[in-house]
């Protein structure tokens, strides 16, 4: 399975991928992007399992990305993990085509559970 | 609309032992300024309902030793612009969360990070609302929150 980090912070894309191995999903292989332009690249390269994407990023953010990949009918598993995790924010995420949104700071455990239920 | 100075204490502590597994202390004063010492300072903005900004000071030691906890790294590995980008993102993420408590909707911006000896970071037209200071492992640690000016003739 191939899951595919996007984050403009490379801190926090190494916290991300950190935690999936905590999470129990260090066998899958894991790409990273530093933007949602160099993530849609990646994408219509070669879809991911699962796209896990920060919400706000220069140029292209996380909720652009994803508009722009379901405009291109691109059904990808997709879901952001982002500092805001308001109803307002799930919302947009979900009306947008999220599965889910995990709000940061978060534990293995949070990502696990939240993980198991779509993939 | 008040943020108290025990939910930045109650958010901070929470990212820091979440992110980074450290432990903060609250300080009951305010701290002495960081001084002829390297220290950084993130600051993400909030506009819409609410207008200010959060920021986030720390000493150069601090971050440097976040930044290694983060990479997985000896601290004194890291390189400026990966202690900056560790500082940007625990500002954004003691940001987001504080960014709730305030009134929405309201949008973040993307973290800024100043660094240097014995800087000021201003935000024009606003107005320090509430602050915490807080000592982790000896290395001096301050967030605050301010507000727009504007925002207080909107409450007259």
């Amino acid at each position: 399975m191939r899951i595919l980090v996007v984050d403009d912070s490379k801190a926090m894309r190494t916290i991300v991928i950190r935690t999936l191995r905590q999470a129990g999903y260090g066998d899958h292989v894991v790409q990273e992007a530093a933007n949602g332009i160099e993530a849609l690249k990646v994408i219509q390269a070669g879809e991911p399992d699962l796209v896990l994407s920060d919400w706000n990023m220069p140029d292209m953010s996380g909720l652009e990305l994803l508009q722009t990949l379901r405009a291109q009918g691109s059904k990808v598993r997709f879901g952001f993990v982002t500092s805001e995790g308001s109803p307002e924010m799930r919302h947009k995420a979900a009306e947008a085509g999220a599965l889910f949104l995990i709000s940061k700071p978060f534990t293995a455990d949070a990502m696990k559970v939240t993980l198991n239920k779509v993939l | 609309m008040v943020v108290a100075e025990n939910d930045i204490c109650q958010v901070t502590q929470d990212v820091w032992a979440s992110v980074l597994g450290l432990c903060v202390r609250s300080l009951p004063t305010r701290a002495p300024a960081f001084g002829d010492e390297n220290s950084l300072t993130g600051c993400v903005q909030i506009t819409g309902a609410f207008e200010g900004a959060v920021t986030l000071e720390s000493s150069t030691e601090l971050a440097r030793r976040a930044a290694g906890i983060v990479l997985g790294v000896d601290p004194v590995t890291t390189s400026l612009e990966e202690i900056r980008d560790v500082l940007g993102e625990l500002t954004n993420i003691i940001g987001g969360n504080l960014k709730g408590l305030v009134p929405g909707p309201s949008h973040l911006s993307l973290p800024a990070v100043v660094d240097g000896v014995e800087f000021r970071l201003t935000v024009p037209r606003s107005r320090l609302v509430t602050e915490a200071t807080f000592d982790c492992e000896g290395e001096p640690l301050r967030v605050t929150i301010l507000r727009g000016i504007e925002n207080d003739k909107d409450d007259e």
